[in-house]
């Protein structure tokens, strides 16, 4: 639904009048490669609880779980469907930590993060909107991303894999390099900053994970 | 919460009527101690643990085979007599929940059938399963107790008897009655013994003045030691106690659906017997247990879904010893609880692979 919300916004600032800026004879094709960084997500505590003689609970000790930051490889490949608008496949593959952090053991043992290294693989379909209604210097194209896909969590030990979804929504700019006239430049910088939200895999719960993303990487239009 | 319960063992051997077979069979009984208001439940004779759960176990030509029911289901009688608020048809009624309680673990393939009122008392050594009362004042901290007949040619369990102490109240009463025993959780336990599982560690108690324990929580009614008279908090099983029924009784892809940890418990360099380890999920919040069950320190834990764990080792200190173990098993609790400082991997259909875990001394 969120992700809904913002197609619909951003198509209509797209649909603004555009100007001189949205150029004529724009790539069909780009591929992209770069990094990007993911936040981590506190997943939350869960207690190690004992039944009591009445029936309650007991607190063995507590736990709280934490899936951390990761910074990814990214390569895109994209196709322009319209002056305005954009279809992309991103595949990113980035490890990351999920730690738990264990206090207040009755027995008095030390607090201790147990943790383990994941390997993360996203494979997600993209929509995206050029906003061409905005100027920005050196012909900075601005855009509204929006889409999700599949998550592959490869936990440590290589012996199992956990899958989910990932969603992201948000946006960037597109900073052309060299020149453009006559068209879009042959290569460009772009700069994402997103919203990404996991469910599934190795996260262990069944609740949606807001992380923020930034990413970046160089693009070469054909 | 240091351990101090008593020791108690009981076991003889006894020679089946049976001169053509001339089988030697063992008989083994587990007690019920109640220490004031709680029990704590004592193996008879050295058990023997196999495989990845602590089980009931006998050794066979050199090897170590768990107690098991070969064919299902499992047919009992229930003793006839009554005793002061609980009729015999009250007890069956009770005693029938706890089974339906082990029958109902959707990942074990169990089940027991209710054979009829009989006369004949627990422990006749009759060739049939029997339930029922049985005074014995002599165990003051003696609730209930589970004895076996095993054929130790084969290792088949051929008769399982549990008695319940009439010198103690008990009560059939759907939200328990204030100081009396409840039937259906004490006999959940028991016949857990009976399908053939050991004791679990996961509980805490407290030292009482009078030198016993009072239980202050636990997380699986296979725990050696009972709640307080009055509590019906142990009338179903927890996942400690579902992992090892399944274990014993596997049904359906159980191997393929499920995973097991296993490692190594070491102190300075060598292996640690009877060291207790948990896996804890966070997750599910299940906690799932057994002990390092040789020489070396190997331990497994089996039934637990995929997944990371957290691993906590402890030595036993929450019960007697000989809860768990034999008086010849050398058991090590001359060690400091802790945590594996990694989260440890259980896949589906499959072992963590080998992790250490060391321990330093107290």
């Amino acid at each position: 639904m969120q992700c809904a919300t913002v197609l619909l916004v951003a198509i209509a600032f797209a649909l603004l009048p555009r100007d001189a800026f949205a150029q004529s004879t724009e790539s069909r094709l780009s591929v992209s490669g770069g990094v990007r960084w993911t936040g981590g997500s506190n997943i939350g505590p869960r207690d190690a609880d004992e039944t009591t003689a009445g029936g309650g609970s007991y607190r063995l000790f507590a736990s709280d779980t934490e899936l951390g930051g990761t910074t990814a490889a990214d390569a895109t490949l994209g196709v322009r469907l319209t002056r305005l608008l954009r279809a992309e496949i991103i595949v990113s593959y980035g490890r990351l930590n999920l730690r738990t952090h264990v206090s207040s053991d009755v027995e008095g043992i030390p607090d201790t993060e147990a943790s383990e290294s994941i390997g993360q693989l996203t494979l997600e379909g993209s929509g995206l909107i050029d906003l061409t209604a905005w100027r920005l210097p050196r012909q900075t194209m601005p855009f509204l991303a929006a889409g999700g896909g599949y998550l592959r969590h490869l936990h440590e030990g290589r012996m199992f894999v956990e899958s989910g979804t990932i969603f992201h929504a948000g946006g960037g700019v597109l900073v052309p390099m060299g020149s453009a006239a006559g068209g879009e430049a042959r290569s460009a910088l772009r700069f994402d900053v997103k919203a990404m939200i996991r469910n599934g895999g190795a996260i262990p719960d069944d609740a949606p994970h807001v992380s923020p993303s930034l990413a970046a990487s160089f693009v070469w239009n054909f | 919460m240091k351990s101090s319960v008593v020791s108690h063992q009981s076991s003889l051997d006894v020679a089946r009527d049976d001169p053509e077979r001339s089988r030697r069979v063992a008989r083994r009984r587990s007690q019920v101690f109640s220490i004031v208001l709680a029990a704590a439940l004592v193996i008879g004779g050295p058990p023997r643990e196999a495989f990845a759960y602590l089980k009931f176990g006998t050794n066979v030509g050199g090897r170590d085979v768990a107690l098991r029911w070969s064919a299902m289901p499992v047919r009992y009688y229930i003793n006839d007599q009554s005793v002061s608020g609980v009729s015999a048809s009250e007890f069956q009624a009770a005693v029938g929940r706890a089974f339906s309680s082990w029958a109902n673990v959707p990942t074990a393939a169990v089940s027991y059938q209710f054979a009829g009122f009989t006369s004949a008392g627990p422990g006749d050594g009759d060739g049939i399963n029997t339930l029922g009362f049985r005074s014995a004042p002599d165990l003051d901290r003696v609730l209930a107790a589970t004895s076996f007949i095993v054929d130790t040619v084969t290792g088949a369990l051929l008769e399982s008897d549990i008695f319940f102490n009439s010198a103690f109240p008990w009560s059939t009463s759907a939200s328990g009655t204030a100081g009396r025993v409840d039937v259906e959780s004490i006999a959940l336990h028991e016949t857990g013994h009976l399908s053939g599982l050991g004791h679990s560690m996961i509980g805490e108690t407290e030292l009482q003045a009078n030198g016993g324990r009072r239980v202050i929580a636990a997380e699986a009614v296979m725990f050696p030691i009972a709640y307080a008279a009055g509590s019906v908090a142990a009338r179903t099983p927890r996942a400690d106690d579902i992992a090892g029924m399944s274990d014993l009784y596997p049904d359906g892809n159980l191997s393929e659906d499920f995973g097991s940890l296993s490692g190594r418990v070491t102190k300075n360099g060598k292996g640690v017997f009877g060291a207790h380890v948990v896996a804890f999920s966070s997750a599910s919040g299940a906690m799932i247990g057994n002990f390092s069950l040789d020489t070396e320190g190997h331990f497994s834990i089996a039934g637990l879904s995929p997944g990371p764990y957290v691993v906590r080792v402890e030595p036993i200190d929450d019960a007697g010893v000989d809860s768990y173990f034999g008086a010849s098993e050398p058991t090590d609790v001359d060690f400091r609880a802790m945590y594996f400082d990694r989260l440890v991997v259980v896949p589906r259909g499959g072992d963590s692979g080998a992790i250490e875990v060391k321990v330093t001394p107290k």
